[in-house]
C-alpha cells in the first residue's frame, strides 16, 4: 500500500466558490489543498513550495492554465509535478493541446466529485512511483 | 384726174408692189416701197431674177387672187422670206400681174425663237418630269445632260458633286458628244483649294460663264491653267445648292468652239441645276431615310426580345419577328394591322386591362414607362416579361402609337429567388455561426456556474448526509441531477457550435452502428426492442467515427423513447448502396411523428419527451439530439431526414456520399471482373 497521505495539492482556478469547493473536497480526501486564483500566482507558489498535485482551470485571467503547465514543465525542479486540467471546454481541440504540451489528465466541468477524486487518487498513485524513482535518481547524482 | 390719184396712191403704198407684164414676165412698175425694199431700180428685171421661178404660182387670166411663200433675192448676199399676193389685171389686151409682197423676216424670226424657246421649255419639262421619281436617279441625271447638250449644242455637259469631306469634288454624271472628250475619270476628288476663284463664284450662287479663256481674270490662274489643259474654249457651269449649301456643280464645255453666252443657255442650266439639286437633295435624304430605315428594321429584328409597336387603338402597326413568333405564333405581315386583343397571348381580360392602364398612364405622362407582366405563351408556358412602352409621335408632335419592347425575365426571376433563398440561407448560415459562438460562450459559463452548483451540493450531500432528514438529501440530490442536465444542454450547444472536429478516417458505417447497438443493447434489451439488422456490402466512408457514433447513439435512443409501452416494440437499420451513395434507414415502429411535429424535429429545443425525471440515466429530451446528429451528418457531408406516419413507423435516412477515391477503385473492380 503507498502512503498518500499528506500530499499537497494546489488548486488553480479564478472562480472563487468553486476553488474553495475543490479545496473542500481535497481536504475531504486527506490531502493538503493550496489555493491560487491564476496562472502566475500559482506558479509562484509552485516554485516555493513542493506539491505533488496541480489541479488547474485552463481559462484565467493573468495567465492561462497552458502557459503554468508550459512554465511548470520548463522548469527542471518541478517538470515533475502531476498537472490535471480542470476545463469548462469539452472540445476535444483543447484538451488534444493540453495533453500535448505535457498535462496528465484532464476532468470537465461541471464535474462529479467522485470522479475528479478518483483522478487524483489515480495520478498521485503514479506521482508517488515516479517520485520515488526520481528521489532515487536525486539522491544518486547528489552523493 | 382720178387715175393720176390713183396712181399717186399706189405708189405711196406701205407694202412693196411689183407689176409684171404676164407675158414678158419683165417688171414694168414698181411703187416707192419696193424701191426701198431693193434699194435699186428693177424696173424691167425679169421677176425671175428675183423669185425663184418655180415658187410662182401660175395666176394666168382669170381674175382669181393668189398668195405663196417664197424668198426674195434683194442683193447677192441678201434674201429675205416674203409672203407675195398676186392678182391679175388686163388692159388693153395686155394682161398685167399685180404682186404685193409682205416681208416675213421678223415674223420669222420671232417664231423662231418661239420654237427654241418651245424647244428649251420641252427640254425642262422632260428633264423635270424625269426628276419627278427619285428611282433611277443616275439615269435621269444622264439624260438630263444629254438632253441640255443637244440643246445647247455643248460638247460635254457634267455634274459635280461635293465629296463627303466637303474639301474635293468630284464629277459623278458626264455626257459628251463624242466619247474621246470625256474627262470624267480624270476629275475625281478634285480639292476645292484648286479652284479658288471657281467655287467662290459658285457659293455667292454667281453663275460662270467665259466666252473665252482669255476673259477669266488675274485671280483665276489656276482655273485657267486647267481649263486650257482640257482644250476648253468657252464653258458655263452654276452651283447646286442643298439647304442653302454648295452640294455641286452642272456645266457645258465647248471645246471645239468659242460660243457666245446666250440667255437661254444660261436659263435652262439654271432651272436644270435647280432640279438636279432638288433632286439631289430629295435623293440623300430618302438614301439616308432608306439606310436609317434598314439599319432600324434590322435593328428590330436583331433584338433577342419581342419588340412592335400599336396605334392608340391598340392595332399592331409592326414588328419584329421575334414578336410575331414568340407572342403571336405567326408571320409579321399576318399580324399587321389586327387588334393585339385578337393575339390568344394577349386576349384576357387582364392582360388588356395592364396596357390600357399603362397606356393612359403613358399618355398623361408622356415618355415612357416600364411593367412586369405575366403571360400565359402559346405552348401553356408561363413566362414573366418586363415590358417597356414608349410614345412615338407624328410631325405635329402628337402620339401616334405605342412602341413596346417586351424582355424575358422568366430565368432571371427564377435566377433572383434562387439567389434570394441563398442570401437567406447565408444569413441564417451568420446567424447560425453567430449563434453558435453566443452559445459557445454561454455553455463555457454556464458550465462553470454549474460546477459551483454541482460541487457544492454533492459536498453538502457528502459532509451531511447523516446529519439531516433524507428529505433535504433528496432534494440536493434533484439539484444534483438537473444541474447533471444543465451540463449536458451546454455540451449539446457547443457540439452544435462546432462540430468541427476534423478527426476523419474511411470507416465502416457497419461498424460503428454495431458498436452503438453494443452500448445501448442491455437498455433496449430491459424493453424487449428487437433489432433487425439488415446490411448489405457498402464502401467504407470517410467519415469522423466518434461524431457518428453520437448520431447513431441519438437515434437509437430516440427509437427506444417512441417505443415505449409497445407490444411488439422493433427497430430496423438497414445499410445498402443508393447511386453514388451509401444510405442508412434507422426505422421504428413506434409512435410516429405527427405530420405538425415532422418539420419541427431538427430545431433546437423542440422535444415531446416532457420533463425530465429525478433519475439523471433516464434524462429525456433537450431537444438537442437531431439538432446536433443534423449538423453531424452534414459536417460530414451527409443529408439527414424523417419519414414518418404516426402509431405505424418513423424512418431517419441518412446518406452518405461515396468518396471519389472509393469511388474509382470500384470502378476500377467492375472492370477488372
Amino acid at each position: 500500500m503507498i502512503n498518500i497521505m499528506y500530499k499537497k495539492i494546489l488548486i488553480v482556478e479564478d472562480e472563487d466558490e468553486l476553488r474553495k469547493n475543490i479545496a473542500r473536497l481535497v481536504k475531504i480526501l486527506g490531502f493538503i489543498p493550496d489555493e491560487a486564483p491564476n496562472g502566475e500566482e500559482a506558479y509562484t507558489k509552485i516554485v516555493e513550495n513542493e506539491y505533488d498535485l496541480v489541479i488547474s482551470d485552463i481559462k484565467m485571467p493573468v495567465m492561462d492554465g497552458y502557459n503554468l503547465l508550459l512554465k511548470v514543465r520548463n522548469n527542471e525542479m518541478k517538470k515533475h509535478i502531476q498537472f490535471i486540467f480542470l476545463t469548462s471546454t469539452i472540445e476535444l481541440n483543447d484538451i488534444r493541446k493540453a495533453m500535448i504540451l505535457g498535462a496528465d489528465d484532464y476532468v470537465t466541468k461541471p464535474f462529479d466529485n467522485q470522479e475528479l477524486a478518483k483522478t487524483i487518487r489515480a495520478r498521485l498513485e503514479r506521482a508517488g512511483e515516479l517520485s520515488e524513482f526520481y528521489r532515487n535518481k536525486f539522491q544518486s547524482v547528489i552523493k | 384726174m382720178q387715175l393720176e390719184l390713183f396712181g399717186k396712191v399706189l405708189f405711196e403704198l406701205i407694202e412693196p408692189i411689183l407689176v409684171i407684164d404676164s407675158n414678158l414676165k419683165n417688171i414694168v412698175f414698181t411703187n416707192r416701197a419696193a424701191n426701198n425694199l431693193f434699194n435699186k431700180n428693177i424696173l424691167n428685171l425679169s421677176i425671175f431674177d428675183i423669185i425663184d421661178e418655180n415658187d410662182i404660182i401660175k395666176t394666168d387670166s382669170n381674175n382669181q387672187i393668189n398668195r405663196f411663200e417664197t424668198t426674195l433675192t434683194i442683193s447677192a448676199n441678201t434674201i429675205i422670206p416674203v409672203v407675195i399676193t398676186t392678182k391679175s389685171l388686163k388692159i388693153d389686151s395686155i394682161t398685167y400681174i399685180i404682186y404685193e409682197i409682205i416681208d416675213q423676216t421678223d415674223i420669222l424670226i420671232a417664231s423662231t425663237q418661239l420654237a427654241e424657246k418651245v424647244k428649251y421649255e420641252k427640254t425642262i419639262f422632260s428633264i423635270s418630269t424625269a426628276f419627278n421619281s427619285i428611282d433611277n436617279f443616275d439615269t435621269n441625271i444622264n439624260y438630263a445632260l444629254e438632253q441640255i447638250g443637244r440643246l445647247t449644242g455643248g460638247d460635254r455637259v457634267y455634274l459635280f458633286q461635293m465629296d463627303k469631306t466637303n474639301t474635293t469634288m468630284s464629277n459623278t454624271h458626264e455626257w459628251c458628244v463624242t466619247p474621246d472628250i470625256a474627262l470624267i475619270s480624270m476629275l475625281q476628288n478634285f480639292p476645292l483649294t484648286d479652284a479658288q476663284w471657281w467655287v467662290n463664284n459658285l457659293k455667292s450662287n454667281k453663275p460662270i460663264f467665259i466666252s473665252s479663256l482669255a476673259d477669266l481674270p488675274e485671280d483665276a490662274v489656276q482655273e485657267k491653267h486647267i481649263l486650257q489643259s482640257q482644250n476648253i474654249q468657252s464653258l458655263i457651269a452654276l452651283p447646286i445648292f442643298i439647304d442653302k449649301e454648295l452640294k455641286g456643280l452642272i456645266g457645258i464645255d465647248f471645246v471645239f468652239f468659242q460660243v457666245d453666252c446666250k440667255p437661254l443657255d444660261l436659263e435652262l442650266l439654271r432651272i436644270a441645276s435647280e432640279i438636279i439639286g432638288n433632286s439631289l437633295g430629295r435623293k440623300i435624304s430618302f438614301d439616308y431615310l432608306r439606310k436609317t430605315v434598314a439599319f432600324l428594321s434590322t435593328l428590330i429584328d436583331t433584338i433577342p426580345a419581342p419588340v412592335f409597336f400599336k396605334n392608340l387603338h391598340n392595332d399592331i402597326l409592326g414588328g419584329n419577328d421575334e414578336f410575331a413568333t414568340v407572342i403571336a405564333g405567326k408571320k409579321i405581315e399576318e399580324i399587321i394591322g389586327l387588334n393585339i386583343t385578337s393575339l390568344p397571348v394577349f386576349n384576357t381580360q387582364k392582360i388588356s386591362g395592364i396596357f390600357k392602364q399603362y397606356d393612359n398612364i403613358l399618355i398623361v405622362k408622356g415618355k415612357s414607362c416600364y411593367f412586369e407582366m405575366s403571360l400565359t405563351m402559346l405552348n401553356g408556358e408561363n413566362k414573366d416579361f418586363l415590358v417597356y412602352q414608349s410614345l412615338f409621335y407624328d410631325e405635329n408632335a402628337v402620339p401616334e402609337g405605342i412602341l413596346i419592347i417586351m424582355i424575358d425575365v422568366t430565368q432571371y426571376n427564377i435566377k433572383n429567388n434562387t439567389l434570394l433563398k441563398i442570401e437567406r440561407n447565408c444569413a441564417e448560415t451568420e446567424k447560425a455561426v453567430a449563434v453558435g459562438q453566443l452559445a459557445t460562450g454561454v455553455a463555457h459559463e454556464f458550465n462553470n456556474v454549474l460546477a459551483v452548483i454541482k460541487s457544492t451540493v454533492q459536498l453538502m450531500i457528502m459532509e451531511y448526509a447523516d446529519d439531516v432528514p433524507e428529505s433535504l438529501i433528496n432534494s440536493l440530490q434533484e439539484i444534483d441531477t438537473n444541474t447533471t442536465r444543465g451540463a449536458e444542454i451546454a455540451k449539446s450547444l457547443m457540439a452544435i457550435a462546432r462540430p468541427n472536429d476534423s478527426n476523419k478516417n474511411f470507416c465502416q458505417i457497419a461498424e460503428i452502428i454495431d458498436s452503438v447497438i453494443k452500448v445501448i443493447q442491455p437498455q433496449l434489451k430491459s424493453e424487449n426492442i428487437v433489432i433487425h439488422k439488415k446490411y448489405s456490402d457498402v464502401p467504407p466512408l470517410f467519415i469522423n467515427r466518434n461524431q457518428l457514433h453520437q448520431v447513431f447513439l441519438n437515434l437509437l435512443i430516440n427509437a427506444k423513447h417512441a417505443l415505449s409501452n409497445h407490444t411488439k416494440p422493433e427497430i430496423t437499420i438497414s445499410i445498402f448502396k443508393s447511386d453514388n451513395a451509401v444510405k442508412v434507414y434507422v426505422e421504428d415502429n413506434g409512435c410516429g411523428i405527427p405530420p405538425e411535429n415532422i418539420k419541427k424535429i431538427f430545431l433546437p429545443f423542440f422535444t415531446t419527451k416532457g420533463a425530465s425525471s429525478l433519475d439523471h440515466t433516464k434524462i429525456k429530451g433537450t431537444g438537442l439530439g437531431l439538432p446536433v446528429s443534423e449538423t453531424i451528418v452534414k459536417s460530414n457531408n451527409g443529408k439527414i431526414s424523417v419519414e414518418s406516419q404516426p402509431d405505424v413507423f418513423t424512418r431517419f435516412i441518412l446518406e452518405f456520399p461515396i468518396p471519389e477515391k472509393q469511388q474509382k477503385e470500384l470502378n476500377d473492380d467492375k472492370h477488372n471482373v
